[in-house]
């Protein structure tokens, strides 16, 4: 079954806008679409949903089926600064069950300033039930709000969470937290650099690109071990970048 | 408070705050042409019955008025009175004043002599003089012979769109009577809202009310008779206490009703009153400060201000009919949609409506101005961008929907940092650098899309034919765009037909500004084959620098 063609659209956020590339494939089993995806604000999120962008259909989407419109509703709400809706949305974060959207809607809250949305961050990074990478999420929201009360919680998911995609989401948010002690910084790089050796390439590579943004000089020793170490040809590669931008960084 | 225990009189000495500065136009509420203050409820020599005084209780109402001036003038006195059968105005009565001259004006000789009906119980008192604000100052009471029986009612100036109003109480040794006036000269719809059970419930009434009208509640009797409201809504048998609030329908911004209220006690024969507090926007300020714009493109500004009553600030840009900006070469205005002329920055200025403020210093009073925000436009576009984090988006999100996958959303910051350039738009191009992927993967290095600064979202890619938010939402920031980075398809790409196992391609990618370079960016696509539970799956890697 030869000569089967797939329309593949690859990459590059758009608003509405994607290009199609056709890959041939050998096999009919894996005759299948590839596309980019595009990065959408939330308000055209809701568009897509048919939400009304008015206060009373943001309202209405706070109490919505679908978990994705109570949170982008809520998001659109604080973007919008439409400080009347607060007590709405500390209602629909109180009854809301779905772990991710009630991270998002408490990002939300806490974009007023509101105490109990930072209070929902705070208690989802220590939140032991809460899957790794939602921990993640509540802990970026944190960061995006110049709230650095999650490092713990990001260490943990680095070094114990059986979720690959959570250690390395985990490990991309440790260079942000900035002004941190001299003994915070020791132990950021020494998960970062323990990271070097994880069995999941995309860890080990998340490793590596932190460290280049951590941009300590310390860090270069053991990233040329573990290149030296490293197998597969792929992460090599990447590594070796990040290492010539490391030493360039460092001073090298 | 002034008592005497014998006779059980009490009576509370008003003091008056008398501000040098205060202009004539900032108290001139309701377009009145004489600086006028209003007494609400003088009650009258014959006691309404709802003031449950004893039989053949006689009140002597009384006004002191004092000149706290240097100069001789004219005031001018009128009432608007009520029975319990009729109401009426009457013609203004000429007070002349000699410098710092205190008058007794006897209202039970003016109803003596017919001047107002000798059935009447209510009157409101209003007292008006070419005079400057607080310069004429007014006291109003009525008691019987004794000082057993009666009440007092205070004057002010104050006009208002928003009252909010203390604690009412009707029970067995109280109740509480309630009117609402129109002190302008246009007629007004005048609503009232007796809230109770924590302010859950309500019940409303509306009427229209002419210059100098006045509409009269006694809330012990809207409760016993069971009275409806406008929504056909009656107020519970056992209601004992509640708030209350008034609105001006007519005009939210300089709207011109007054109140007044007595709380019956019967425990001591005496009416106390009480005053609500005006309420309206606290200071204006411009919601985008400063605000970007592009040359030849427009952005909309808004008004926001808080409510000195409470309920957050509000959007109030409806009450600002005036903008410009300093400089119509960098910008222009069209009320508040801003345009860019050229690069530049210059302030853009808004003026309010003639209304009321209810400003914290000026509590508790609600002057009357034009207020005047401001904030500066800058008109252009930013020199810079650089990768201020990226964020990776996992395969395991969307396993085992997608089998290749997906990328990550790059945070850039438009610079130079000290300006706002939220709202400015940036487009990309992109060129191929290196690309070891199958020809057959076509061109990876295309594409181009269009980012605001300052705007937030999520990434979104196709799951099964549906498009699905995945990742961690991004939360507008000041100066930064967010560009995805992203591929998926529901089988795994790698190994390919020839056995590779990690692919990459490396783009150059270009950010403009009006058609100017602003940054250029170099960003690599990794292509890793990896396992998920036994499953092949290709992993999509991104760095961008």
């Amino acid at each position: 079954m030869r000569n089967l063609r797939r329309a593949a659209e690859l990459f590059r956020r758009s608003v509405g806008f994607t290009l199609p590339i056709l890959v041939a494939l050998t096999a009919s089993s894996a005759s299948q679409d590839a596309s980019a995806g595009r990065f959408a604000t939330f308000k055209q999120l809701l568009r897509e949903r048919k939400i009304p962008l008015t206060e009373e259909g943001l309202m209405a989407g706070l109490r919505n089926p679908d978990a994705h419109v109570r949170y982008l509703a809520a998001l659109v709400l604080a973007e919008d600064k439409t400080a009347s809706s607060v007590p709405a949305i500390e209602t629909a974060l109180m009854i809301e069950k779905v772990p991710e959207t009630r991270v998002n809607i408490a990002l939300a809250l806490a974009k007023f300033g509101d105490k109990k949305g930072f209070f929902v961050l705070r208690e989802s990074c220590d939140d032991a039930e809460l899957a790794p990478h939602l921990k993640v999420y509540a802990a970026k929201y944190l960061l995006d709000l110049h709230d650095k009360g999650c490092l713990s919680s990001i260490e943990g998911v680095v070094q114990s969470s059986p979720d690959a995609g959570a250690r390395v989401l985990a490990l991309s948010q440790l260079p942000r937290f900035q002004e941190v002690s001299a003994a915070d910084l020791d132990r950021i790089l020494g998960i970062a650099t323990e990271a070097l050796s994880d069995q999941n390439p995309t860890v080990r590579i998340a490793a590596s690109h932190a460290l280049v943004k951590l941009g300590n000089s310390s860090a270069v020793s053991p990233l040329e071990k573990e290149i030296a170490s490293e197998h597969e040809e792929g992460v090599r590669s990447i590594m070796r970048a990040d290492l010539r931008r490391l030493q360039e960084k460092a001073g090298h | 408070m002034l008592f005497d225990e014998t006779s059980g009189f009490s009576a509370v000495m008003k003091m008056f705050s008398h501000d040098p500065g205060a202009t004539l136009a900032s108290r001139s509420f309701g377009g009145v042409k004489e600086w006028t203050t209003r007494a609400p409820m003088l009650a009258l020599g014959d006691p309404d019955p709802s003031l449950a005084f004893p039989g053949g209780t006689t009140l002597q109402p009384k006004l002191l008025v004092r000149n706290a001036s240097a100069k001789s003038f004219t005031g001018h006195l009128r009432f608007s009175w009520r029975s319990a059968t009729a109401s009426g105005k009457t013609a203004p009565i000429n007070l002349p004043f000699t410098p710092n001259q205190t008058q007794m004006i006897d209202v039970s000789a003016l109803q003596a002599q017919r001047l107002l009906p000798a059935d009447a119980h209510w009157a409101a008192a209003i007292l008006s003089a070419p005079v400057q604000p607080d310069d004429l100052l007014a006291i109003a009471a009525s008691y019987d012979q004794t000082g057993r029986y009666g009440a007092q009612t205070p004057f002010s100036d104050q006009l208002a769109s928003h009252w909010e109003a203390g604690k009412w109480e009707v029970d067995g040794m109280h109740n509480s009577l309630v009117t609402v006036g129109n002190g302008g000269n246009q007629p007004q719809r005048a609503q009232l809202t007796i809230l109770y059970d924590q302010g859950r419930s309500k019940y409303q009434v509306e009427q229209n009310l002419g210059p100098d009208e006045q509409m009269a509640f006694d809330f012990g009797k809207l409760i016993r008779d069971q009275i409806p409201d406008k929504n056909g809504h009656t107020l519970p048998l056992d209601l004992t206490y509640g708030g209350y609030r008034i609105l001006d329908l007519s005009d939210g911004a300089a709207g011109t009703l007054y109140e007044g209220k007595v709380i019956l006690d019967k425990t001591y024969g005496h009416a106390a009153y009480g005053c609500a507090l005006c309420c309206n926007y606290e200071t204006p300020f411009m919601v985008y400060n400063p605000l970007p714009v592009s040359v030849d493109a427009t952005s909309t500004q808004q008004v926001q201000a808080g409510d000195s009553c409470g309920g957050g600030n509000q959007i109030i840009t409806e009450y600002f009919p005036t903008w410009w900006t300093d400089n119509t070469a960098i910008a222009t205005a069209n009320r508040n949609i801003i345009r860019g002329v050229s690069a530049g920055t210059t302030n853009h200025h808004a003026q309010s409506e003639d209304m009321y403020w209810g400003r914290a210093e000026y509590f508790s009073v609600c002057p009357l101005t034009q207020e005047q925000p401001s904030a500066p436009t800058n008109v252009g576009c930013p020199s810079s961008t650089t990768v201020s984090s990226l964020t990776p988006l996992s395969i395991t999100l969307l396993f085992p929907g997608l089998k290749t996958g997906i990328g990550a959303v790059s945070s850039m910051l438009a610079g130079p940092a000290g300006t706002s350039w939220n709202g400015s738009e940036i487009s990309e191009a992109l060129a191929t650098v290196s690309n070891s992927c199958p020809a057959n993967w076509g061109n990876l290095c295309a594409g181009s899309s269009t980012f605001t600064v300052g705007e937030g979202g999520q990434a979104e890619v196709s799951v099964g034919g549906v498009e699905t938010p995945v990742g961690p939402v991004f939360p507008e920031q000041q100066n930064v765009f967010y560009d995805q980075h992203t591929l998926v398809s529901n089988v795994s790409l790698l190994p390919t037909s020839s056995g590779q196992t990690n692919r990459t391609a490396v783009c150059s990618q270009t950010y403009s500004c009006n058609g100017i370079p602003v940054g250029n960016h170099t960003i690599t696509y990794s292509f890793i084959e990896a396992l998920i539970t036994g499953t092949h799956v290709t992993s999509t890697e991104v760095s961008e620098q």
